[in-house]
């Protein structure tokens, strides 16, 4: 019998980055698995937890909590910092209510994120990904790295599938996106944003890849704004298409 | 009292427009990795941090027993203890004590709380001299400026700055040599050790049971002042207690480490109370001075955490916003992701709701942290307080996207509506200028456009 | 504000504090090395001191001697009882020709600040150390009588006789030693003082000893 695991696939990419939806599911049916995808999952409420709008965060995650627990089996995000939301924050949300509290607990310990999943709990074949001349270099989420230990799992990947890597100098530092701080604060970050593209730059990688949309949404925006001939992708589309 | 800020903005468009000094950046770079090659040269450091950890919280949550047995234990060695509610209550104690006891010249130690309390100025006010002996502060003092960072003060000048400097205040030939300023500063300073009257200290730890307290510097300078004027008066804000010496230990073993990569810092020095009667030397008047000044405030409060925090500055060097604005961009005596904690909590909301905002809440200044303050949560919990000073439109979005994605149906129907948009906007799946909520990320950054298909729709074809 | 009026602030904030769930060792990690004296060395070395290891008390004063000719002194400060750990000490003290100066400062703030400038100048201070903390090549000196704070704060060298014997594995060894009612003041001293206040340049002898020199006894 094939196991299971559900899709949680992310506000973001569901709007923004399908692309990155339907790799995963291919890298996960390609881990020997079927996978489920709740219709009704939304948003894990982070934004807004982050934001500080509490109340919001609350029932965000309440709604995501009520799909993903009427499931089985693991649930896998590809995103760190949705992950650590679902994992980490959505108990502390829970707290002044019982039933919900057991729920986020429930749904917590089933939770993993994509890489984590991939290299911890099943194993796949990424092998002969590799194209000539292809470099990348791989930036570390914030939350991915300090919530989640996200580091060396997609890095083992890459290296499993035979493609070329540079380290990024400063890869553990904050790209400056930040969710509403991206927008609160444009000036910081983008001045955060500045150094980060200055030394994926000087790394002489043609991709970078991470395992979050968002940072590399804001990465991919300021690179493009600077018409810069390095792109973005994250690892699901990097392990499943190869490159470029 | 603390300065109302103008606006956070504003100063970071200062910063940006005088250009950081990359000093700031370079300075708790080298911090920071002095940090982590100490760490990894010890290889009890994470286990030290949990026990660490543990004696704070501990600490604080018994804090008014260990506050009066560490009064006690002061006053049987000799010592005076005054409590003060405020910086008012702390100024004018030191003050009418430093009147009665004749002292025009006051030597000083680097101390966070006393910068917080703006002593120098009540000082200054009343005619008293007072100098600033650890070499950084001397620095700022002499410039007429304010500490950027907790340990080092002076990050955001450079040796010319400090060569100009002294070269104009001090009447000294111009030198740009650190080991010359540095003996300039001494000789200097020396004479007026061996003058003052009074020494002022700050606390890095108060000892509960022994009521002592410990004083850690480098230079010597935290020794010099509480042993040669024959008056030391230590100020300390009250959460700095631990229960023994045992615990003390500990907290040095991390302190060091984390603040600037030492195994130890070269002085840590113990005071317990006035020179006993048969002493060569030491003070004889030891006053401790024990400030509230809004910590009580914040101890009852959701982020009563923050005062684990031992002013290592360790989450300044790692905080990325920090390196990139520096210590004066944010308006008050703490900066960094502990000021952006800690000053809103002593010293209002309403006047500092900016700094709980300035932080992409990435995190590395917990890691960096030597008691593991969860600083990303004590920011969100801040921001449950400030959402009222966003703008409408951003209130807004969150509270309508809050409504669209407990909905799941509308949802998908929004999402839907949102590809066949991006096709319109988007050029290449990217688009340039989007006004309103979204302006400040377009200003410099493409914001990419909705996917023509949501992936809800992609996998619900896939499975037709 | 009164004393009872402060506690009882904070005893009412401690009912409504939210502190989080922490746990954590409940007693701290030990810090053990097989050959504390050799790590001692090491580590005192790391932070600039300069370690003389005699094996006995005339290799010790030879030691003393050579500080006086780099420091060009003819003048010092030091405690009472060195004769304790370097036998011979005060012989030596009585035919080597340079003057201690007596450290004792008066109370009288007029005596007081004369006291300071006669003891401020001195170059050379000679102590001995209750312990060594062999993790971070520290000296720990409890000050008390007899025992002047600024022999080893004011001079340019700072002289420390440490009987090999001495030396601990931790600081919470040697902070679990502390005796307060002999003294009011302990310092735990490592290496010569320092900074790096300018540009993170690390300069070497801002206010205390420029020199620290460990002579290590056994």
């Amino acid at each position: 019998m094939t196991a299971t695991v559900q899709l949680f696939v992310t506000c973001l990419v569901n709007s923004l980055y399908p692309d990155v939806g339907k790799a995963t599911v291919t890298l996960l049916e390609r881990a020997g698995y079927e996978v489920e995808f709740p219709l009704d999952q939304t948003c894990c409420g982070q934004p807004a937890f982050n934001g500080g709008f509490k109340n919001e965060a609350i029932e965000q995650a309440k709604q995501t909590l009520d799909v993903l627990d009427a499931t089985v089996g693991p649930i896998v995000v590809p995103s760190g910092s949705c992950a650590a939301m679902i994992i980490h924050h959505s108990p502390d949300l829970m707290a002044g209510d019982p039933v919900s509290a057991a729920k986020a607990k429930r749904v917590a310990a089933r939770t993993r994120e994509l890489t984590q999943f991939l290299v911890e709990d099943s194993g796949v074949d990424v092998s002969s990904r590799d194209c000539d001349g292809c470099l990348t270099t791989y930036h570390a989420s914030c939350h991915g790295l300090r919530w989640m230990d996200v580091l060396d799992q997609p890095k083992k990947l890459l290296d499993d599938a035979a493609i070329d890597r540079v380290s990024l100098e400063g890869e553990d530092e904050c790209c400056g996106f930040g969710g509403l701080f991206s927008v609160k604060m444009p000036e910081v970050s983008t001045a955060m944003m500045d150094t980060k593209i200055n030394k994926i730059e000087a790394s002489g990688a043609a991709v970078v890849v991470g395992v979050d949309v968002s940072c590399l949404m804001h990465i991919g925006g300021g690179l493009r704004r600077r018409s810069s001939s390095v792109t973005t992708k994250h690892i699901a589309e990097v392990l499943v298409e190869g490159l470029p | 009292m603390t300065s109302k800020p103008i606006t956070f903005r504003d100063r970071i468009q200062d910063a940006f427009e005088k250009g950081v000094p990359l000093a700031i950046d370079s300075g708790a770079r080298g911090h920071y990795q002095g940090r982590l090659d100490a760490a990894a040269a010890f290889p009890q450091m994470e286990e030290m941090r949990d026990r660490a950890r543990l004696i704070r919280a501990e600490t604080l949550s018994k804090l008014d027993d260990y506050l009066a047995q560490f009064a006690d234990a002061v006053t049987d060695r000799g010592g005076t203890v005054f409590f003060a509610a405020d910086a008012a209550e702390a100024n004018g104690y030191i003050v009418s004590l430093a009147r009665s006891e004749n002292v025009t010249r006051i030597v000083k130690v680097k101390s966070m709380v006393t910068e917080e309390l703006h002593l120098n100025d009540a000082l200054e006010q009343a005619d008293i001299e007072v100098v600033e002996t650890d070499l950084g502060e001397f620095i700022v003092q002499l410039a007429g400026e304010t500490p950027s960072h907790i340990i080092a003060p002076v990050l955001h000048k450079n040796r010319y700055d400090v060569g100009e400097l002294f070269a104009e205040e001090l009447e000294v030939e111009y030198t740009h040599d650190p080991t010359q300023l540095n003996d300039i500063a001494r000789t200097y300073l020396r004479e007026r050790f061996l003058t003052a009257e009074m020494g002022i200290s700050g606390v890095n730890f108060a000892v509960a049971e022994d009521g002592a307290i410990a004083l850690v510097t480098n230079e010597g300078n935290g020794r010099i002042a509480t042993t040669v004027p024959r008056i030391h008066v230590a100020v300390m804000g009250m959460e700095r207690l631990v229960r023994d010496r045992a615990d003390l230990a500990v907290m040095l073993e991390v302190l060091a480490r984390s603040a600037t990569g030492q195994k130890s810092s070269v002085y840590s020095n113990l005071v317990s109370g006035p020179r006993r009667e048969a002493e060569p030397d030491g003070p004889d008047q030891f006053h401790v001075v024990i400030v509230d000044n809004g910590r009580s405030a914040t101890l009852g409060s959701a982020v009563a955490e923050i005062l684990y925090c031992i002013r290592c500055g360790a989450c300044l060097n790692a905080c990325p916003v920090y390196r990139h604005i520096g210590g004066h961009a944010y308006g008050s005596v703490y900066p960094g992701p502990i000021g952006e904690v800690l000053i809103p909590s002593l010293f209002g909301l309403e006047d500092w709701h900016e700094l709980p905002a300035a932080s992409s809440l990435c995190g590395a200044c917990t890691e960096a942290c030597p008691v593991r303050i969860d600083i990303p949560r004590l920011l969100a919990e801040l921001r449950t307080q400030t959402t009222g000073h966003m703008s409408r439109g951003l209130r807004m979005g969150i509270t309508l996207y809050a409504r669209l994605t407990t909905r799941p149906a509308l949802f998908r129907f929004v999402t839907r509506l949102g590809g066949l948009a991006g096709r319109v906007l988007g050029r290449d799946g990217w688009m340039r200028r989007i006004p309103l909520v979204l302006r400040g990320w377009t200003a410099e950054r493409d914001l990419p456009a909705p996917a023509p298909e949501t992936f809800n729709d992609w996998w619900k074809k896939r499975g037709a | 504000m009164e004393r009872e009026r402060f506690l009882g602030r904070v005893t009412s904030a401690l009912r409504g504090a939210e502190f989080p769930d922490v746990s954590g060792p409940d007693t701290a990690p030990s810090l053990f090395f097989d050959d504390p004296v050799a790590r001692f060395v090491a580590e005192a070395e790391a932070v600039a001191s300069d370690v003389v290891r005699t094996a006995d008390a005339a290799g010790a004063l030879a030691a003393v001697e050579a500080v006086f000719k780099t420091a060009d002194a003819s003048s010092y400060l030091a405690w009472d009882r060195l004769d304790d750990v370097v036998p011979g000490w005060d012989a030596w003290a009585h035919q080597s020709g340079y003057e201690q100066i007596d450290a004792t400062v008066g109370s009288d703030p007029k005596q007081r600040i004369d006291d300071n400038a006669r003891v401020g100048g001195v170059l050379v201070g000679i102590t001995t150390a209750d312990w060594g903390v062999a993790a971070s090549g520290s000296v720990v000196l409890r000050h008390g009588q007899g025992r002047p704070r600024t022999a080893s704060l004011l001079v340019e060298h700072h002289v420390v006789l440490l009987p090999a014997a001495r030396v601990l594995h931790s600081l919470a060894d040697a902070l679990g030693r502390v005796d307060w009612d002999e003294s009011s003041n302990i310092a735990v001293i490592t290496g010569p003082s320092r900074t790096g206040d300018i540009e993170s340049i690390l300069t070497i002898g801002v206010h205390g000893p420029r020199r620290l020199h460990i002579v290590l006894i056994g």
